[in-house]
């Protein structure tokens, strides 16, 4: 079994790692941190950036305690078989519900920024078919395609330029008057954009130089809480108060004001290019799920991917509407919070306790 | 004795006759020197006939009566290439290749010597890969020849090149060349693996050996560099790759290609670096331009005309007030248009082609427009995406973009610019998927091997070009060691 692993890298887990984190969470953030933590969202940020940065250090001790095993065997080693396999059932729907909110909201997105007349199902059933055909081809694919999405993306974040012009410094200002539980809460509330460093719990036995992987999964993370920072901040100042509040996607409304000679509305652009930012998403969680699957029912993985697709599609006709999905990631982001933010610390005293245990026995 | 073994395998003109099927072509002519009969046997259109007449027949004739034997006769021919050792299907082929088989009725022993005539085209300009700066020569049809300029050019004793035969009703022969010291083994132990594996009555061309030796049959793009240029397959070679040359066919096969090697030229290394470069990204983004502006017209029209700034849409705007059909069907008509022209362009007799061209592109160009049609903003972007297509200096590739042009356009129709970034998720997970000899096609860029990108993405001058490429892990990678002039002066020494 283990010969056949096909090993990448350990640069590719930057990109692995970064653009899992990056995706339709960070569209809509800038509100959503606002509403919590109002003009001190940065500090909530970088508070939930380095509590991140604590948990990915905390994931790097569990999985170099146990070699070459990914999180669905640790689970089985620490707790036994049938615990085990429901804490991993726990991951796979999280990491299914995860993918259906992604290509929900991202449809949801697409129609409200134009196509009149498209069915939401298209979308659906394009997005699904193109995961499909990324993840049936393995994970040197899986990692290819975070890897050059990550380039053809990146450079979104120079058009943002021109909103310079008219920022207002006062907006931030006065700092440091929100109080304490108001800043936690708003790292609460990062949670669904902030998630995706959990990937490398599943990525660490592809990954053929291990020793690097602190360092790299370190840059990674603050490399997405830095970018995640320079646009809440800039969409702070950009924005009044007012505005921030009722926008849904202020990062998209912010995009709007871009525009180049030969090209207005350049917001239209961002959003479809936005495709290649969550196509990266959605082959990370889909190839994740479809290997928890395999572990807990041993089906194999490429029937596990078709399952798990089906399953998305035909939900996808129940959650259409724009107040139902924010329900529903707000969800997420909650589980995600507990399942991502809280379990690794545990799953990491549980197995030193363990391992404590055994070795006095 | 061994004679009674030699006297089964070694059929006389009769019993070839036969295998042959009473051909017309096949002639005999029968010596007898004092009382010994010899048999000349030969095919009479495939031989010299200069060369029988005096290195065979007179020279046989002139024979005193002992050396008429199977040794002497073997040993003094004046021919070059003499075969002695052989079976009975050997003695059918070598006759229909041009050897004389010469049959000693006494010993009832034989000899087949070479005196072959093939057709062969002089070597001219390369046609479909037309270089303005280098070398002209291009590989003809005849596999002796193709070795001849190959061997001329790369005087080097590890030049191997390794003999096969394909086919079994038209066998035909087949060169692999790679150069011993610096092929992986790898690539060379699959190749063979994938020759191999084919078994058929024939092939009939280099570029049908190539789909066949494929990874992906079903893909859209080539997975070898098709050319008929000797200096790039020479440089592929020197870059650790292996080419394959068929016998009876003008164009090499070079593997493992990848995707960027097929926006490389020769030119590239013997023009200036600095417009290498240059040209590099224009074929680049003419590709690119070809593969998804059409695309891009249909979803911007259909979906989001507010993405074009209104003085802009105000021409387009006018240009489209009298055109009847929505965009897609527009865009499709003057696509499936102008493959027309280019096909018809390419079928007609030369002499023909030239006014059909014109007739073609101007007469129906215009008239279109002017009739309402279509738009003539369209006419400049489809004109712009039919020569995208050809900017590759690999056809192949050229030909394998415009036909993924059409579902780009089909996704754009349907889902506007989100089809068309669909389509490009697609093309990117089929490229990464892609292989070629088990190589990876994306190459240089996943796995990203950063010093290669000197050599696929941009040029850069010639002494960065130290070591080769390592995609293709050639075993020695050093390839040249020549220092600068010493820059470390200050600027008032001498």
């Amino acid at each position: 079994m283990k010969s056949t692993v096909s090993f990448v890298n350990a640069y590719i887990a930057f990109f692995i790692i970064h653009t899992s984190q990056i995706g339709m969470g960070i569209l809509g953030f800038p509100r959503i941190i606002y509403l919590a933590a109002k003009q001190d969202a940065w500090v909530s940020i970088l508070l939930s950036g380095l509590f991140i940065s604590l948990i990915t250090w905390i994931m790097i001790r569990i999985l170099n305690h146990y070699e070459n095993f990914n999180l669905y065997e640790i689970n089985e080693n620490v707790f036994g078989r049938f615990i085990g396999s429901i804490i991993n059932t726990v991951i796979v729907i999280y990491f299914i519900a995860s993918n259906y909110s992604i290509i929900i909201s991202y449809v949801e997105l697409s129609l409200s920024w134009g196509y009149e007349g498209v069915y939401e199902w298209v979308g659906v059933f394009a997005l699904l078919l193109v995961t499909l055909y990324a993840v049936s081809g393995g994970f040197r694919v899986v990692a290819g395609v975070c890897f050059l999405s990550f380039f053809i993306t990146v450079w979104i974040i120079f058009a943002l330029y021109q909103p310079f012009e008219s920022l207002q410094i006062t907006r931030i200002l006065p700092i440091l008057t929100t109080s304490p539980p108001e800043i936690m809460e708003g790292v609460f509330n990062s949670s669904y954009t902030m998630l995706g460093f959990e990937t490398l719990f599943f990525i660490f036995p592809f990954i053929k130089e291990k020793d690097k992987l602190l360092f790299i999964s370190q840059l990674a993370v603050w490399f997405t809480t830095l970018l995640v920072l320079f646009t809440t901040v800039i969409s702070i100042l950009f924005f009044s108060s007012k505005e921030l509040e009722k926008n849904i996607w202020p990062l998209v409304s912010m995009i709007s004001v871009v525009h180049f000679p030969f090209l207005e509305r350049f917001e239209y652009i961002a959003v479809s290019i936005w495709i290649l930012v969550i196509f990266s998403n959605l082959s990370i969680t889909l190839f994740i799920s479809s290997k928890g699957v395999k572990h807990i029912f041993h089906v194999k993985q490429k029937h596990g991917i078709w399952i798990i697709s089906i399953i998305i599609f035909i939900t996808s006709f129940f959650i259409t509407k724009r107040v139902d999905i924010n329900l529903f990631i707000n969800q997420i982001g909650h589980i995600g919070f507990y399942l991502w933010f809280v379990y690794p610390i545990l799953l990491y005293f549980i197995s030193i306790i363990k391992s404590k245990i055994l070795s006095h026995s | 004795m061994t004679n009674t073994t030699n006297k089964n395998n070694c059929p006389n003109y009769k019993k070839i006759k036969y295998i042959l099927n009473q051909s017309p072509d096949l002639l005999c002519r029968t010596i007898e020197v004092a009382g010994d009969c010899l048999e000349v046997v030969f095919m009479k259109n495939l031989i010299k006939t200069e060369t029988v007449n005096e290195y065979i027949i007179k020279f046989i004739q002139q024979l005193p009566k002992k050396d008429i034997t199977y040794s002497y006769l073997m040993k003094n021919i004046p021919i070059g290439e003499v075969k002695i050792d052989f079976k009975e299907q050997e003695i059918i082929s070598s006759l229909l290749n041009g050897f004389v088989y010469i049959y000693l009725l006494k010993e009832s022993k034989a000899l087949l010597v070479n005196c072959a005539n093939p057709i062969e085209r002089s070597i001219e300009k390369a046609e479909t890969e037309s270089l303005v700066y280098g070398p002209k020569i291009s590989f003809t049809e005849s596999l002796a020849s193709n070795i001849k300029i190959i061997r001329q050019n790369l005087n080097n004793s590890n030049l191997c090149t390794d003999e096969l035969e394909i086919g079994e009703y038209v066998k035909k022969q087949l060169r692999i060349i790679y150069i011993k010291d610096l092929t992986d083994e790898d690539i060379l132990k699959t190749l063979k693996q994938k020759l191999e594996n084919i078994i058929t009555d024939d092939i009939s061309d280099s570029s049908v050996l190539a789909q066949c030796l494929e990874d992906n049959h079903y893909s859209f793009f080539p997975q070898f560099i098709m050319t008929e240029l000797p200096d790039r397959f020479l440089y592929s070679i020197l870059n650790g790759r292996v080419g394959i040359l068929l016998d009876r066919s003008p164009v090499a096969i070079i593997g493992p290609a990848n995707f960027f090697s097929f926006f490389e030229s020769t030119e590239d290394i013997y023009l200036r670096w600095s417009l290498s470069t240059f040209i590099r990204y224009i074929r680049l983004l003419a590709m690119a331009g070809s593969l998804l502006f059409t695309a891009f017209y249909v979803a911007i029209i259909t979906y989001h005309f507010e993405l074009i700034p209104s003085r802009l849409l105000i021409i387009i705007g006018q240009s489209r007030s009298q055109v009847p059909f929505p965009p897609f069907l527009e865009v499709l008509l003057m696509e499936l248009l102008i493959e027309l022209l280019r096909e018809a362009g390419a079928r007609l007799p030369s002499k023909v082609g030239q006014t059909m061209g014109i007739v073609g592109g101007i007469v129906i160009g215009q008239a279109t427009v002017e009739a309402g049609l279509t738009s003539n903003i369209l006419i400049i972007i489809v004109a712009f995406s039919a020569l995208g297509a050809f900017s590759s200096p690999i056809y192949e590739m050229g030909t394998a973009i415009r036909i993924c042009r059409f579902p780009f356009i089909i996704l754009a129709g349907i889902w506007g610019l989100n089809g068309i970034m669909v389509g490009v998720c697609v093309l990117m997970v089929h490229l990464l998927r892609l292989t070629s000899l088990n190589k990876p096609y994306l190459a240089p860029l996943y796995p990203f091997r950063i010093k290669d990108l000197k050599y696929f993405l941009i040029r850069l001058p010639h002494h960065f070009y130290m070591r080769r490429p390592v995609v293709n892990r050639p075993l020695k990678t050093l390839r040249a060691e020549w220092k600068l002039k010493n820059i470390d002066k200050d600027l008032d020494e001498f």
